[in-house]
């Protein structure tokens, strides 16, 4: 009796998943070890700028507060709310593409769309603030503003570039472990995007 | 299975948005208080706590290595530590 090439793919996708099923009960670094360079060296990075802030913002409390005034909250709040979100349906995403014959389309464009709305946010919240006059050297604070967020801005525009490359691989019905490995990579990037604002927004926008 | 990491991801999804609204409560009950400070160390134990958790749950540091996860720590509590302290000293 021949069996049907169709049946023989099923077992052999039923395989594959359960195979990585049982990878995943043994610690196990997800993504690209590569990109844990990246990771931890950002959060080094940013870790030193958010010292950096906070031993600056000591030396002029009274400055830091007064312009604190100046940020729009909302948008702030909105912003955290967007790339948690986002971040979320990253995670689906990539659940949902290791699992045979299944898309994470779907979550990635929903994701992408955050990365997007977070940007027209920023944008116009810094046009607000350059059309009251409050630029890069108006002083201590908003240099720190526009640097950290700026840099944070960048990261976002990668992490959303990144996002439209996995949506476009996520159509594949059938990835290899190298695509697999992609992303989970990005959609580690994306996490990272998020943990850092998470830390800004609380910095920047609430410790007074 | 798949459901229960489903719901998992989504449940953590809500502590955090409700984690960020706790954070904004905390800085307008510090402001009618007048303990901006202790709430300001409140918002960073928030922010730090937010942090860990997108570390372990959507980075996937939960199933990471020991090395991976002590690593993570690590920065996560050195980095509360420094910033508390050197507020809280700044504000004295």
């Amino acid at each position: 009796m021949k069996v049907p090439a169709v049946a023989v793919a099923g077992l052999a996708d039923a395989y594959a998943y359960a195979q990585k099923n049982e990878d995943r009960r043994r610690p196990a670094i997800p993504g690209d070890p590569g990109i844990w360079v990246l990771i931890f060296g950002d959060l080094i990075l940013f870790g030193i700028f958010f010292v950096v802030y906070t031993v600056a913002r000591s030396h002029s409390v009274a400055e830091f507060t007064a312009s604190q005034f100046a940020l729009n909250r909302t948008i702030g709040l909105a912003n955290t709310v967007i790339l948690l979100s986002s971040s979320c349906f990253v995670v689906n995403a990539v659940r949902q593409s290791t699992e045979p014959g299944r898309t994470s389309f779907a979550y990635l464009i929903w994701a992408i769309f955050g990365g997007l709305a977070f940007f027209l946010l920023k944008i116009f919240e810094y046009h607000a603030k350059v059309h009251a006059g409050i630029g890069l050297n108006y002083n201590s604070f908003f240099t720190f503003y526009y640097m950290y967020t700026g840099i944070h801005l960048l990261h976002v525009i990668i992490g959303t570039v990144v996002l439209c490359l996995m949506a476009k691989l996520s159509l594949r019905t059938v990835k290899t472990q190298r695509e697999i490995t992609f992303l989970e990579s990005g959609a580690i990037f994306w996490h990272l995007v998020d943990l850092i604002w998470v830390m800004m927004f609380a910095l920047l926008y609430l410790v007074r | 299975m798949q459901n229960r990491i489903f719901h998992r991801v989504n449940l953590i999804w809500i502590v955090l948005v409700l984690a960020t609204m706790l954070s904004l409560e905390s800085r307008q009950a510090g402001i009618q208080a007048g303990t901006l400070n202790i709430s300001s160390v409140f918002i960073l134990a928030i922010a730090c706590g937010k942090s860990w958790i997108i570390g372990q749950e959507f980075m996937g540091l939960r199933h990471a290595p020991t090395s991976f996860k002590t690593a993570f720590n690590i920065w996560i509590t050195a980095l509360f530590g420094l910033l508390a302290g050197i507020y809280w000293l700044g504000a004295r």
